[in-house]
């Protein structure tokens, strides 16, 4: 009966993990997210383009995939990919693949940053208005906090943001999206680990070195 | 004459060891093997307060370092179990059994074993076991062999 109770505090502690998890990303920051409403009454992801926020920047021009595949070709945007690394990212063949699913950018804000040759590099950067708007630029600065590939930050729990290279050289930027494959293996681990740890524990501070916790003079 | 009590429903974790009145804590195995014919085998092993392995005669030796634990079951409770006393100062003339209080006569044998299974250290898996795992079968016999008026003899269970 107490092992079933030191279980059933486990399993309380593990859902209590999980529930923190979930809502931790969202209290972290009082700004809008990727699932919630933002206080400018602009859009997040998954709404319908509505009449504002298209102000303060330029808008991108329609994008046109190439005819002819790019492969074999001395594509010198290519290497442009990120400005410190060609690793980490999404890649999409086309904006569309972006907008399909979220929809069209609130802002596009031209600018230009040095990539990691130390040359120019002209991005396009789309902002939707969400969370991912800040760690986009914060990715883009190159400068990534130890903190956010840890659980404790809500960074960990985005994807990294989204690159489309276009034929003259610009390359688009979108925001990281909320993963949800990560949040559940996270739980998954972390909880897991907190479950062994509180079973030790509990053990531990009932001595549980008798084979019987009843009322047996065996042990 | 020293007075030793098994208090049980037949399952080990229900299981009292009483020696002069007081519960004992910390057994791994009871073997009592008395008949007519003068034997008189009574040990106990037990793990001490010191965390030692003791073996003993129950009617003949001391204790040594036995545990001692608060009684596990009230009136309500005992009830529903069955009680055996042994009175004895190790000679099988002057052994008197009870069992419920009740004085038993024509008795042939009696026999209980009553062993604990050795723990297996742990690990992981055993943290999530609600109970440990053993290397060995618990062993839990107690019978008493009676002779009837006609001398044909009968075998009880105790416990059971």
């Amino acid at each position: 009966m107490k092992i079933r109770q030191t279980s059933g505090n486990g399993l309380i502690l593990l859902l209590f993990t999980m529930f923190s998890f979930v809502f931790l990303p969202f209290i972290a920051d009082a700004k809008g997210s990727f699932g919630g409403s933002r206080g400018g009454g602009g859009r997040s992801f998954g709404g319908s383009r509505g009449g504002g926020g298209s102000f303060g920047g330029s808008r991108s021009k329609s994008y046109s995939r190439p005819s002819t595949p790019s492969y074999g070709k001395s594509s010198p945007s290519r290497s442009y990919s990120t400005p410190k690394s060609s690793f980490g990212g999404n890649r999409l063949n086309s904006k569309q693949d972006y907008t399909r699913s979220y929809g069209v950018p609130r802002q596009s804000t031209p600018m230009q940053l040095r990539n990691s040759q130390g040359a120019n590099q002209n991005y396009v950067v789309h902002n939707y208005g969400g969370r991912g708007d800040g760690f986009m630029m914060g990715y883009m600065m190159g400068s990534i906090p130890f903190m956010w590939h840890t659980p404790f930050h809500p960074a960990y729990y985005y994807s990294r943001p989204s690159y489309v290279t276009n034929p003259d050289g610009t390359v688009e930027v979108y925001p990281p999206t909320f993963s949800y494959g990560t949040l559940f293996f996270t739980i998954l681990i972390v909880g897991g680990i907190i479950f062994v740890i509180v079973l030790i524990i509990k053990r531990r501070r009932k001595g549980y070195d008798s084979n019987f916790e009843s009322n047996s003079s065996f042990s | 004459m020293r007075s030793f009590s098994i208090e049980s429903n037949g399952r080990i974790e229900n299981t009292a060891v009483y020696y002069n009145g007081e519960q004992l804590g910390g057994i791994k195995e009871i073997f009592l093997n008395l008949e007519e014919d003068g034997t008189f085998d009574a040990v106990i092993r037990y793990e001490g307060s010191d965390k030692n392995m003791y073996t003993k005669q129950i009617f003949q030796d001391y204790f040594e370092n036995i545990k001692i634990r608060p009684a596990a079951f009230d009136e309500e409770e005992a009830q529903n179990l069955q009680l055996l006393t042994i009175e004895s100062d190790g000679e099988i003339e002057n052994t008197v059994v009870f069992r419920n209080d009740q004085s038993l006569d024509g008795l042939i044998s009696l026999l209980v074993h009553i062993k604990n299974g050795v723990a297996k250290d742990g690990g992981i898996k055993a943290l999530f076991n609600r109970a440990p795992d053993t290397s060995e079968p618990v062993t839990f016999r107690a019978e008493l062999t009676f002779r009837n008026d006609d001398d044909s003899t009968q075998v009880e269970g105790v416990f059971a």
